[in-house]
């Protein structure tokens, strides 16, 4: 692979920051971000995506290519953790995998937004309306998630007939950060350019800087939870680096089957590569408290959310450069 | 002057609505919540420093008269057994 691109991508201001954040752990620098900031930087994170995704599916409008790559999103977020939770159990409970699986079989919104300002930063088009597909790839893996503990798990009859599935699709589709990208791109579609161009002071200009802030606060988490991984083992810590890749293949041979473009491709492969760390998650720890979220989190966040801005982002480009020529 | 429970219970946050829920069940309707607080227990350390809740917990304090706590404090024992966290329960006196 070629040095440049990894380095194009490394030296991106909000990826430095991310390093530096975790820097400041291994160094046991004092640096902290105050509680309230980094949940203030999510919402401005997923309100500027929601909303400019909004506003380019308005310019694009829905077409049989749109739907395409919005039916190819919502069947990888379904096939991921489907076989992702027979590998695991190869090594995890039944709780426990489910959690992973779910947590792998989701996105993460960071990962796509660095994914986003890479494109942008080599010139490479994408369409708004992958942003579409990623509110859309948020929320199966929770439910497949769900269905898989009635399945395969041994909760007592009693406590099974409790489990409302009116409750399970609002933990999977009203959750915070669903519900805000789906509001915000929503809005987006309503208003158009009238409205983008009038929110875009707020949430275009500053979204970089915004960026950075957000990511310098998630490489001092991630870092504090480094520590947590040697409890794992090779087995987990592997399959947080290999299935990533796996997952961007597959994406990758089905976006070049169903003729999709290079950005779309590359985001539709960064999307399925990418785990969730905020709102699977908390999903799963309201519907499965038996699983240990001292493993799904660390995984996604300390292994896989550094592997895939660092190295990941480059690899997946290369590969779809390879492909699409 | 009344004899009273003091009954406090940290919890981690993703429950909060849950332990409400039961205490509306058992018409506990006055209580208070300091969200996001740090610390390490059997759950190991919560840092209460992430966008998502799932390292953080909430502490919930509560005061009830004897008998209220004797209703509840099996539902209790029993939620702090399937979610984790810890509750504490002390005497004490109500200034009416």
């Amino acid at each position: 692979m070629n040095i440049d691109l990894i380095m194009q991508n490394i030296l991106n201001p909000p990826i430095l920051f991310f390093f530096l954040g975790m820097l400041a752990i291994f160094f046991k620098s004092e640096l902290s971000i105050p509680q309230p900031l980094p949940k203030f930087f999510s919402l401005f994170l997923l309100i500027s995506i929601g909303l400019h995704g909004g506003y380019e599916l308005s310019k694009s409008g829905f077409d049989l290519y749109v739907f395409k790559a919005l039916l190819l999103a919502v069947f990888m977020a379904i096939l991921v953790p489907i076989y992702s939770f027979f590998i695991l159990k190869i090594k995890l409970d039944n709780y426990n995998a489910i959690a992973v699986a779910a947590t792998y079989g989701s996105i993460s919104a960071v990962t796509f937004i660095t994914g986003i300002t890479y494109l942008q930063t080599i010139g490479v088009e994408y369409g708004g309306y992958m942003i579409a597909a990623m509110t859309l790839m948020e929320s199966p893996a929770i439910v497949i998630g769900l269905v898989f503990v009635a399945l395969f798990t041994k909760k007592d009859s009693e406590e099974k007939k409790n489990t409302s599935w009116l409750e399970i699709f609002k933990e999977a589709f009203l959750n915070p950060s669903v519900f805000l990208l789906i509001g915000a791109l929503i809005i987006g579609i309503v208003t158009g350019e009238k409205g983008w161009n009038s929110m875009e002071p707020l949430f275009g200009a500053l979204f970089k800087g915004i960026l950075a802030f957000f990511l310098l606060d998630m490489g001092l988490v991630a870092a504090k939870r480094i520590y947590e991984l040697k409890k794992l083992g090779f087995f987990l810590i592997g399959f947080a680096i290999i299935m990533p890749i796996i997952n961007a293949s597959l994406a990758m041979s089905f976006a070049y089957f169903f003729d999709l473009s290079k950005g779309d491709a590359f985001l539709l492969s960064l999307l399925s590569g990418s785990a969730s760390y905020i709102a699977v998650p908390a999903a799963m720890r309201l519907s499965v408290p038996e699983a240990s979220p001292s493993i799904y989190l660390p995984l996604s966040l300390a292994v896989t959310f550094p592997f895939n801005i660092s190295l990941g982002i480059p690899l997946y480009y290369y590969f779809i450069n390879i492909l699409w020529g | 002057m009344e004899n009273m429970k003091k009954v406090e219970i940290i919890i981690e946050s993703v429950y909060i609505n849950r332990l409400l829920d039961l205490f509306k069940n058992y018409e506990i309707n006055g209580y208070t919540i300091i969200r996001d607080i740090e610390g390490c227990g059997g759950h190991g350390l919560r840092t209460a420093d992430e966008v998502t809740d799932v390292f953080s917990n909430n502490y919930i304090f509560t005061v009830c008269t004897d008998s209220k706590f004797e209703e509840i404090k099996e539902e209790i024992r029993a939620f702090t057994k399937k979610y984790g966290g810890k509750c504490i329960v002390s005497d004490s006196m109500m200034l009416l």
